[in-house]
């Protein structure tokens, strides 16, 4: 009972939490560009507030889909929130809380971002929505590689589980397999966390704002706190796995997470601020290749037994 | 005198009726209208002309005809670095043509020139003269609702009497696109408001998956009859400020155009001191302009960073327009005979230390835009413009010369202060958006010498000339200029009290919209924003274009059916066989 109690805590704070993180990306962003930027580390919360005070407008042809998509991916963000044993890391393993469930939310709330898309009836949301699936196409098999060789190694799919053994040294980066995989996750989790140069989800000059299209005010604000939470999800999936180290108190937990995961959100900075975004057919599919390469090498060092 | 060899082989195959010099170098001829074609066939392709304007005009007034002019800047062909004409034959070739009021027909240039197509269609809406055997025509410049059988252009026919009823809103004619329907084609919108250009512009892109096999487009959203306004009540101390309101850019390139063709009309004089700030304005035109679609072109493809360095640099253009005109933006400076604002050694020593801050910083930036990998990826082999087709339609501006053409108007047809001034044509060859951009940039560092040269050289003396010419009826010129998107060209012909008879303005980009089309095949719907955006669009221009065949160099129009039924069922191409 208290795993759950725990469960739903850890989601309220991070949902709360993450656009605070988003702002000070946005303040640093500015910097680097030299612009003045928002006055301070907020404006994510007043931009979701104002937009959730506005009304919805649905385009004549879509569909309930389209109007329940930014709740129903709200809640799947949350899900995969709840998924990673942050606050309840401390108690004993549950079985929600499992690589395959978080992996197949991460899909599901793409499969969803999609198809709402498509019933819109733009048709660049279309094309967009179509090219988010394709980026699942190059990225989930880097994605469920790195993380085979970490079930492998741990020879269970439990991330609670997987979290003890890594902390208690049973598995680590020590085996090389687990230490290359990490490499391949990283590249993996970047790219689904949505951010330049592999976004498309905001690629508004290049797709007319792409997959968002056709959503506003409150769906919009949804939709883009569900996006926020969807990579502090992924964030947070790397630091359960490959980076462990946190205290067994759960408000201590919490706190460190948020920490280390705002850092990560916040440095991508550096990555997404320069250069432009890559064309799904050339540039993404070379570096998805060369990504899909490296996990490759993880399995086999595992399979050798190296 | 010039233009004589032109003359004289035109002379063995086409009667030349009449030949008049005003000024020297641009010289009219008349020819019969059955004549037209060829004659325009052979300034164009066998003698190295480019078709810079077409202008129809309403002479019933004064002859009983309908007048077209078609202007040609003879400068040579330009597809190798051999194949031009020295500079002392370099001159415009205008073939004059008289259409009586009751018969307003005459045969189709664009069949044998295909740069003509615009100007052909747009003739018949504005003059109703027909052009017989012109592939595609429908109409061009008003709007879809415009009544059958009013043409604004014509003298008699804009009284306010004859003004049509504004159509209801739900009445309004669609314009017929092609709708492919079905054939696993998509058809993306593309506008009419689009997000990376704040003008209407309304482009269907039919995409096969994610590659634009066509496009189609429809502008003209904005049409503001300005040429209407000029010639029913505008006098010269308000045509130039009229004139710079054609573009929020390159307005001033636009006034100094106007003015001038006024100005060699009479053959009057500008001092000095007057053409080198003119030159000024005009190069921070260019300055401003250029980074801003650098900037852009970074823009749209999710480089934010490197757009707000290039617009922070822009800041310093705007601060040195500042100086030399007294505001952001370079309007409201050129008068008949000069300027109105002169500039001091105070002025001249700080707009050098800006020139100074810009050439530093441009470097820097550029440098790490050409650093960065994957934003030269996205610019390169994107939306290439083949060389016959910049050829076929006489592209102007970077568009051109990225596609390898040294083809700038400052040098085929110096004017102003550029006799006195060093400078380098910048080309690249490619015709891609990396070319285009790379032109671009090479232009700002020139621009920028420009601008130095000018106060180094700056001479002494009056700003404006004294007011002692004489406006003649009936004289007429044009005038030329590099606006930063290519030749704008401005054709006056004087009417009595002061007024313009008729005044043509065609801007730079009314030449590049042709060529779009083959710009976006075989590109991506994720490129089609960046294409229009490195064309650097001015949105006052097209609706269909015709297909050229580079090898065979056949042309043909597609009509709306042929590509409907086409990108339907993608059986029997109708460019086949051309």
């Amino acid at each position: 009972m208290e795993v759950i109690f725990w469960m739903i805590i850890q989601v309220i704070v991070i949902a709360f939490a993450a656009p605070f993180f988003d702002g000070i990306a946005r303040v640093l962003r500015a910097r680097l560009q030299s612009r003045k930027g928002p006055p301070d580390f907020f404006q994510t919360y007043r931009d979701i507030i104002k937009l959730y005070k506005r009304g919805r407008t649905a385009p004549k042809c879509a569909h309930w889909f389209f109007t329940y998509a930014p709740y129903f991916m709200y809640a799947t963000g949350a899900a995969m929130l709840a998924c990673i044993p942050i606050a309840y890391s401390g108690y004993e393993s549950i079985g929600f809380s499992d690589i395959f469930i978080l992996v197949y939310l991460g899909a599901l709330l793409k499969f969803v971002f999609g198809v709402a898309s498509v019933d819109s009836g733009n048709p660049f949301a279309a094309v967009g929505g179509s090219r988010e699936q394709m980026i699942g196409v190059f990225v989930e098999p880097v994605l469920i590689m790195s993380l085979l060789v970490v079930m492998l190694v741990a020879g269970t799919s439990n991330l609670v589980d997987i979290r003890a053994m890594v902390r208690a040294g049973e598995i680590g980066y020590f085996i090389p397999a687990f230490a290359v995989a990490s490499i391949s996750f990283l590249w993996a989790m970047y790219v689904e966390s949505g951010r330049n140069p592999y976004d498309l989800a905001e690629a508004e000059q290049e797709l007319q704002e792409g997959v968002l299209g056709e959503w506003s005010g409150s769906d919009f604000g949804i939709a883009h706190a569900a996006l926020i939470l969807k990579q502090f999800a992924m964030i947070g999936m790397f630091l359960a796995i490959f980076e462990p180290w946190n205290f067994t108190n759960p408000i201590l937990a919490l706190a460190v997470f948020l920490v280390k995961a705002g850092v990560f959100y916040v440095a991508a900075v550096f990555i997404d601020n320069f250069g432009s975004r890559y064309k799904l057919i050339s540039s993404f599919r070379q570096n998805a290749t060369f990504a899909l390469g490296i996990s490759t090498v993880a399995l086999i060092l595992y399979i050798v037994g190296a | 005198m010039k233009g004589d060899i032109f003359i004289n082989k035109l002379k063995e195959k086409i009667t030349i009726k009449d030949i008049y010099r005003m000024p020297e170098e641009q010289i009219t001829i008349t020819v019969d209208r059955s004549d037209l074609p060829e004659t325009v066939r052979m300034l164009y392709y066998d003698m190295g002309g480019w078709l810079v304007t077409m202008i129809p005009n309403d002479e019933r007034p004064l002859n009983g005809n309908f007048v077209l002019y078609y202007t040609l800047s003879m400068e040579g062909g330009k597809m190798s670095p051999d194949d031009e004409l020295p500079a002392e034959d370099k001159c415009w070739m205008t073939v004059k043509v008289y259409i009586p009021a009751n018969d307003p027909t005459y045969p189709s240039v664009t069949r044998l020139v295909p740069a003509a197509v615009w100007y052909e269609r747009e003739a018949y809406d504005m003059l109703g003269v027909v052009a017989e055997g012109l592939p595609d025509p429908r109409r061009l410049v008003v709007s879809d609702d415009w009544p059958d059988g009013l043409y604004p252009m014509r003298k008699d026919s804009m009284e306010y009497n004859f003004r049509p009823d504004p159509y209801a809103h739900e009445d309004e004619p669609d314009y017929k696109f092609n709708h492919p329907e079905g054939g696993g084609l998509v058809d993306v919108p593309l506008g009419p408001l689009h997000i990376t250009s704040d003008e209407p512009g309304h482009f269907r892109l039919y995409c096969e998956g994610d590659q634009i096999i066509d496009a189609d487009y429809r502008l003209f959203y904005q049409h503001r009859g300005m040429e209407k306004l000029a010639e029913n009540r505008m006098n010269y101390d308000q045509m130039g400020y009229l004139a710079e309101r054609v573009c929020g850019i390159c307005g001033y390139a636009h006034a100094t155009a106007c003015i001038e063709a006024a100005e060699r009309a009479v053959d009057m004089e500008v001092p000095r001191r007057a053409q080198a700030l003119r030159i000024i304005n005009q190069e921070i035109e260019r300055l401003h302009s250029h980074m801003l679609n650098i900037g852009l072109a970074c823009e749209v493809t999710g480089n934010i960073n490197a757009f707000m360095h290039i617009f922070r640099i822009r800041e310093f253009s705007m601060e040195l327009a500042q100086l030399i005109s007294g505001g952001r933006k370079t309007y409201g400076n050129v008068v008949v005979g000069g300027m109105r604002r002169d500039i001091n050694g105070k002025g001249i020593k700080r707009g050098l230390e800006l020139l100074e801050t810009m050439e530093t910083q441009l470097r820097e930036v550029w440098d790490a835009v050409m650093d960065d990998e994957s934003q030269v990826d996205r610019w390169k082999g994107v939306g290439i413009l083949d060389k016959q087709v910049a050829r076929d339609f006489s592209a102007v501006g970077p568009n051109v010369r990225g596609s390898g053409i040294k083809r700038d108007t400052r040098y085929d047809h110096p004017y102003d202060f550029h006799d006195e001034i060093d400078f380098e044509v910048c080309y690249e060859e490619g015709g891609d958006v990396f070319a285009r951009e790379t032109v671009r940039y090479r232009e700002l560092l020139q621009s920028i010498s420009i601008i130095r040269q000018c106060f180094e050289l700056m001479p002494t003396g009056d700003i404006v000339a004294p007011q002692n010419k004489i406006i003649v009826p009936q004289a007429y010129a044009l005038a030329n200029n590099e606006a930063p998107r290519g030749e704008n060209i401005h054709w006056i012909m004087h009417g009595g009290a002061q007024k313009v008879y008729r005044w043509r303005c065609r801007a730079a980009t009314y030449n590049n919209w042709p060529s779009l089309r083959f710009q976006f095949r075989n590109n991506t719907i994720a490129d089609a924003a960046l294409i229009v955006c490195s064309m650097d669009p001015c949105y006052s221009c097209t609706d269909r274009v015709t297909v050229v065949d580079v090898k065979s160099k056949k042309s043909k129009i597609l009509t709306h059916s042929d590509l409907k039924r086409y990108s339907q069922t993608l059986k029997n191409s109708p460019l086949r066989g051309m």
